[in-house]
């Protein structure tokens, strides 16, 4: 019978830890080559896709800002070219218009309050 | 154990060479390097996390993100410390990932009481006793320990895997040799 070797910690652990220090895996070379394939595929994939995006994109902008003037609607062009000042004078004249609607019949009455304070020449 | 500091030598020369391929694309070239290095890259994987088929998920994670940095890559160190360094960051994140620390197949080593040969009986019962110590003592020793111990590893080239001073490793490594021996007294008595 072999004689029993006496307790060496140094040899023991590193018999332990070294009886998994290499561990072949057959075919994993192939395995992490296909899945290297499969990211670059994808990879082009998804470059061809935000190219093409980009230029759709591209194109549709090019499209909606060469036909927009001759879409638009005469009124909303007209619209646009008024100036602010010249609604501001409008709305003027309008509220003056319906001021004078409201004192016209009073005007038009003889001898009435408002045909005689018109007419005074003291004012 | 040696501390020298690295000197690159053929080996490493031929994967700088196999680097440079890969960076163009070569797939054959990294073919090679997997068949070169995988085995103890699954070793290592192996005895950290506990089961081979993790250990085969990881070692394939660790080549694709060599290819991935292939371009990138500068040889300023060997490249097994490189692979070593991504392994070793893979692990941590499969111990975050599983909330706990690593394990081991310690409730599945078989029992050794029937072992006709004294001898047989005793290497059983120590490689259990071995399994179960590495198990308690600090992740980070155990790291240490194994780069050193089973991959041959110097005190630079591990500082370099994980990331710590050199004189960090020194102490994790003898803390981890004296927790050992002190978990193991059954067997080497209180030296």
């Amino acid at each position: 019978m072999a004689e029993i070797p006496e307790p060496d910690f140094e040899r023991d652990l590193a018999a332990y830890l070294r009886r998994e220090s290499k561990i072949p895996v057959p075919g994993l070379s192939l395995r992490v080559a296909q899945r290297v394939r499969r990211q670059r595929q994808r990879s082009r994939i998804i470059l061809w896709t935000s190219l093409s995006s980009a230029l759709a994109a591209c194109l549709v902008l090019a499209f909606v800002l060469q036909s927009q003037p001759t879409r638009l609607p005469a009124s909303v062009v007209a619209q646009s070219s008024s100036h602010p000042a010249d609604l501001d004078s409008e709305t003027d004249w309008l509220n003056g218009a319906s001021d004078l609607k409201l004192i016209a019949p009073l005007m038009n009455q003889q001898n009435s309050f408002v045909s005689e304070v018109l007419t005074s020449t003291d004012i | 154990m040696s501390t020298e500091a690295y000197l690159p030598g053929e080996e490493d020369a031929e994967d700088k060479r196999l680097m440079e391929r890969v960076a163009q694309g070569d797939d054959d070239a990294l073919r090679l390097l997997v068949e070169c290095h995988h085995p103890r890259l699954v070793g290592y994987l192996k005895t950290e996390v506990g089961s081979l088929a993790t250990a085969e998920e990881l070692a394939m994670e660790v080549f694709i993100r060599l290819h991935r940095s292939a371009p990138r890559w500068r040889p300023e160190a060997k490249l097994s410390t490189y692979l070593f360094h991504i392994a070793h960051n893979l692990v941590l994140n499969e111990w975050r990932r599983k909330s706990r620390k690593p394990t081991h197949s310690v409730d599945t080593l078989s029992e050794t009481g029937d072992h006709h040969q004294e001898s047989a009986r005793r290497v059983g019962e120590l490689e259990e006793s071995f399994a179960r110590a590495l198990q308690q003592i600090p992740p980070e020793q155990r790291t240490a320990i194994t780069l050193l111990v089973q991959q041959d590893m110097t005190y630079e080239e591990i500082s370099s895997v994980m990331k710590v001073p050199v004189s960090t490793v020194k102490t994790w490594i003898f803390r981890a040799r004296t927790q050992l021996k002190d978990l193991l007294k059954d067997h080497y008595g209180t030296r």
